[in-house]
C-alpha cells in the first residue's frame, strides 16, 4: 500500500507514457483524469498516495484543482507534471500546495526522482 | 527509454489537437466565444508538450510560438485582425508539417517492420542504426507492396496529368493500387510515375490496362526493393493515418458485461438439456438471444465515430477556398455528433471536400452577383448530417444560383457524353434533377472552361458518386435558382446490412435493402412487351423485368410469384424471384469468386438459420 497513483492530463500520449514510468517503477496507477473537476472527483473517491497534475486542462485547471484537493485533503501529495515552466506558475502552484514540480519534456529518472521526494 | 512505441499515439492525439486548432482559431475569426480562443491555446500547448516529450525539437519550437502569440491575445496585448488569424492559420500549417516532418524521419523502429524484415530471411543487427532503421520502414511498407509499376509516358503527350489519372484508374480496376509516386499529379506532373501493386497482381492484365490508356511509351515491373526511398516515404505519408480506434471505456464494459452474462447463460444449457427440460430451455433461448442482438449492438458501435472526426477539417477548407476566390462564405455544420462506420466516414473525406469547393467555386456567387440578384451578399454553405431510416443523410447544400441546364446540356453536347448519359434529344427543360446528376457524373464531364485552381482537380463527380455507390450508398441532387443541394445517402455501417431474403429456384438469396424501392406480388396481367423487352406494368409505371431464374441460370423463367424492384437514381429494374422469404440482417462477407462465378454477387452471408446464402448486388442487373 501506498503506491497508489491518480494521473491528471488532457493527454492520452502523456497519460500513456506517465503510467508506464509509473507502473515500470511499481506503483499502482489507479485512476486517471483529464480534466480539473474530473481530478478533483477521482480523488475523493481513489484516495491515491500521490497525485501527477497537469497545469493546461480543460474546464478547471491543474492548479485550482490542486487548491481544491488540499482544502478538502491537506495531506495529499501532488507534484506538478506541466510544460509550463514559468517561474509565476511554479512559486502559484507550490503556493496552492502541490509538493514539487517537474517541467515538461521530462526524464523518467527525473520523474520517479521527484515521486519518492513526494512521497519521503 | 523506447520512445517508438508512442509514435502511433502522438500523431493521433496530435492530429486531433491540429483539428481543434484550426476549429479555435476559425470561430476565433467568426467572433466565437472566447471559449474558441482557450481551446486553440490549450491544442498548441498540448502539442508542444507532446513534440518536447518525443523529442520532436523542431515541432516544439513552432508550437511553441504559436502558445506565446495566443498567450498575447489571450492577456489582451494584442487585437485580432485578419492579418492576425491569416500568421496563425499559417503557423498552424506549419506545425502540421513539422508533425508529419518530424514523424516520417523519427529514428524509431515500430515493432512491424523488424518481424516483416525477417520474414524477409534479413538478419538485423539488433544495434540498428538510424539509415537501417529508416530502412527496415520501407521495408514494411514494401512487405505489403508486391510489385512497383513504372511508367513513362509519350514525351509529346498533351494533359500529362490527366493521362496519368487514366493510366491509374484503368490499374485500379485490374490490380490492388496502394498508392502512387507521384502521390498527385500537379499541372506541371513530368510524365513518368510508379504505381504501387498488392498482392496477387496480374502484370499482364496491369500492362493491358496501362497501355489501354493510350499515349504510353513504356511499362517496367520493378521489384519494390529497388524503389527509392522517398517514393516510399510520399506514400507512407499517405497511410500513416493509426489504426488505433479510441473507444469509450463505457461501450468496452458494456461488451465485456455482455459476453461475461452469455457464458453463464450457457452454462445452463447442458444441465437444462440433460433433464430435457424445454419449457426452461426455451425461456434461457430467448433470453440468449436478446442478448446476442445486445452484443451485435455493442460491438458494431465500437466502430462508429462522430462524424465531426471528418467533418472539422472542413471550415478550413471552405475559408481557404473561398478566400482564394474572394467569396464570402457563412459555412454551417450540422449534426457533428451523428455516428457513422469509420470505414465509411474516411472514405467520404475526399468526396465531401470535393462537393465543398465545387459549391464555393460553381455554386455561390460572387458578392456583386449576389446582390444584383437580391439575395444577401455572403454565400451561405451548410454541411449536414442526420440519421435516416437505417442510415445516415449527408447534405451539401449551398445558396447560390443553381447548375444552369442549358449550359450543362450544351456542355455534355460538346464533350460527346450525351449518348453515354441516355440524355439525347432531352430538352432543357425537361431535363429532371436525376438526369441532370447523371450527366454530371459522367467520367469526362467538366462544367469549368478554365480549371481554376481550387476544383476541377482531383475527384471529379464520377469519382464521388462511384465512391458513394461501393459503400452501398446513393446521392441525390436539387437544384434551383435558389441554391443546389447533394444529399449523400449512407448504410450506418459496413458490417451488417438489412436485406430481403428470397428464393430462386432451389437456392436462397440476399438483396441488400439499399437499392430495393419496393417488393410487390407479380401477377401475370402486370407483364407486358416493350419493344422486345419483357416489362412490369406497376400503377403507372413502366419498369423492365429481368427473370432472375435466368440470370442465375437456375431453371426456366415463369410462375415466379414476386418482383423486387430495384432502383438507383433513375435506374430501375424488376427482378422476378420465386418467393420472398423475408427481411433480415446480414453480415456480409466479401469473398473470393471462382473464375466462373456470375458477376453479379457482391458477397457471401450465413443466413439466420445457418445456410450459406450468395448476396446478390442489384446494380449489376441495373
Amino acid at each position: 500500500m501506498g503506491r497508489t497513483v491518480l494521473i491528471c492530463d488532457d493527454a492520452i500520449f502523456m497519460r500513456t507514457m506517465l503510467r508506464d514510468i509509473l507502473q515500470q517503477a511499481g506503483f499502482d496507477v489507479t485512476g486517471e483524469a483529464e480534466t480539473g473537476e474530473e481530478a478533483v472527483r477521482k480523488y475523493r473517491e481513489l484516495r491515491p498516495s500521490l497525485v501527477t497534475m497537469d497545469i493546461v486542462m480543460p474546464d478547471l485547471g491543474g492548479i485550482e484543482a490542486v487548491r481544491q484537493i488540499i482544502s478538502e485533503f491537506p495531506d495529499a501529495k501532488v507534484l506538478m507534471c506541466s510544460a509550463m515552466g514559468q517561474q509565476a506558475l511554479v512559486i502559484e502552484a507550490i503556493q496552492a500546495g502541490a509538493r514539487d514540480f517537474v517541467v515538461k519534456p521530462f526524464q523518467p529518472s527525473r520523474v520517479l526522482e521527484a515521486v519518492h521526494r513526494v512521497l519521503g | 527509454m523506447d520512445l517508438s512505441r508512442y509514435l502511433d499515439l502522438y500523431l493521433a492525439e496530435t492530429r486531433e489537437r491540429l483539428r481543434s486548432l484550426n476549429r479555435g482559431l476559425l470561430e476565433l475569426e467568426a467572433g466565437g466565444a472566447a471559449g474558441a480562443l482557450e481551446e486553440a491555446f490549450r491544442s498548441a500547448h498540448t502539442i508542444k508538450g507532446m513534440s518536447a516529450t518525443m523529442g520532436f525539437r523542431a515541432v516544439a519550437a513552432v508550437a511553441h510560438e504559436l502558445e506565446d502569440r495566443l498567450e498575447e491575445l489571450r492577456s489582451g496585448g494584442r487585437q485580432l485582425d485578419t492579418a492576425l488569424i491569416d500568421a496563425l492559420l499559417a503557423r498552424a500549417d506549419e506545425l502540421e508539417r513539422a508533425v508529419e516532418e518530424a514523424v516520417l524521419s523519427a529514428p524509431v523502429l515500430p515493432a512491424e517492420p523488424i518481424a516483416a524484415a525477417e520474414e524477409a530471411g534479413e538478419l538485423l543487427d539488433t544495434k540498428l542504426t538510424a539509415a537501417q532503421a529508416a530502412e527496415a520502414e520501407t521495408h514494411a511498407l514494401l512487405g505489403t507492396v508486391e510489385v512497383v509499376a513504372r511508367v513513362v509516358l509519350q514525351p509529346a503527350v498533351a494533359l500529362k496529368a490527366a493521362r496519368a489519372l487514366v493510366v491509374c484508374r484503368r490499374t485500379g480496376e485490374v490490380a490492388r493500387v496502394l498508392g502512387t509516386d507521384p502521390p498527385e499529379f500537379s499541372p506541371d506532373f513530368g510524365g513518368e510515375l510508379r504505381i504501387f501493386l498488392g498482392r496477387g497482381t496480374d502484370r499482364l492484365a496491369v500492362e493491358r490496362a496501362i497501355r489501354g490508356a493510350g499515349e504510353v511509351q513504356s511499362v517496367v515491373f520493378e521489384s519494390p526493393a529497388a524503389v527509392r526511398k522517398e517514393a516510399v516515404q510520399a506514400e507512407l505519408a499517405t497511410r500513416l493515418e493509426p489504426r488505433h480506434v479510441r473507444v469509450d471505456q463505457r461501450r468496452l464494459d458494456e461488451l465485456v458485461d455482455g459476453i461475461g452474462e452469455l457464458s453463464i447463460l450457457r452454462g445452463r444449457l447442458g444441465p437444462l438439456l440433460e433433464a430435457r427440460r424445454l419449457d426452461q430451455l426455451e425461456e434461457l433461448v430467448g433470453r440468449m438471444d436478446r442478448l446476442v442482438d445486445e452484443l451485435q449492438d455493442a460491438a458494431l458501435a465500437l466502430r462508429m465515430v462522430p462524424v465531426a472526426e471528418v467533418f472539422d477539417r472542413f471550415p478550413r477548407v471552405v475559408r481557404d477556398t473561398a478566400r482564394g476566390l474572394g467569396k464570402e462564405v457563412d459555412f454551417l455544420i450540422e449534426g457533428r455528433e451523428i455516428e457513422l462506420d469509420r470505414a465509411i466516414l474516411e472514405e467520404l473525406a475526399d468526396p465531401l471536400v470535393h462537393l465543398l469547393r465545387n459549391a464555393v467555386d460553381h455554386g455561390l456567387e460572387t458578392a456583386g452577383e449576389r446582390s444584383a440578384a437580391g439575395k444577401p451578399v455572403r454565400g451561405r454553405l451548410r454541411l449536414g448530417a442526420a440519421r435516416e431510416r437505417s442510415g445516415v443523410v449527408i447534405e451539401v447544400e449551398d445558396d447560390g444560383r443553381g447548375v444552369r441546364r442549358e449550359g450543362a446540356l450544351a456542355q455534355g453536347r460538346a464533350l460527346g457524353l450525351l449518348a453515354a448519359a441516355r440524355l439525347e434529344g432531352v430538352g432543357a427543360a425537361d431535363l429532371t434533377d436525376e438526369q441532370l446528376l447523371r450527366l454530371l457524373s459522367q467520367p469526362g464531364y467538366s462544367s469549368a472552361t478554365a480549371v481554376s485552381e481550387f476544383s476541377g482537380r482531383g475527384v471529379g463527380l464520377d469519382v464521388v458518386m462511384s465512391r458513394v455507390r461501393s459503400l452501398g450508398g446513393a446521392i441525390e441532387l436539387r437544384t434551383s435558382e435558389s441554391g443546389t443541394t447533394f444529399a449523400l445517402r449512407l448504410p450506418l455501417t459496413l458490417a451488417v446490412a438489412p436485406a430481403l431474403r428470397v428464393k430462386v429456384g432451389d437456392e436462397d438469396y440476399a438483396i441488400p435493402l439499399t437499392h430495393i424501392a419496393e417488393a410487390v406480388e407479380l401477377k401475370d396481367d402486370m407483364i407486358a412487351w416493350v419493344r422486345g423487352q419483357e416489362v412490369l406494368r406497376l400503377r403507372d409505371q413502366i419498369i423492365p423485368l429481368v427473370r432472375l431464374r435466368r440470370v442465375l441460370r437456375v431453371g426456366e423463367p415463369g410462375g415466379e410469384s414476386a418482383a423486387v424492384v430495384a432502383e438507383a437514381g433513375e435506374d430501375r429494374a424488376a427482378l422476378a424471384v420465386d418467393r420472398l422469404v423475408g427481411r433480415e440482417e446480414i453480415v456480409v462477407k466479401p469473398f473470393d469468386p471462382a473464375v466462373d462465378t456470375l458477376p453479379v454477387f457482391s458477397g457471401a452471408t450465413l443466413l439466420a438459420d445457418g445456410r450459406p446464402a450468395l448476396v446478390l448486388d442489384p446494380m449489376s442487373v441495373l
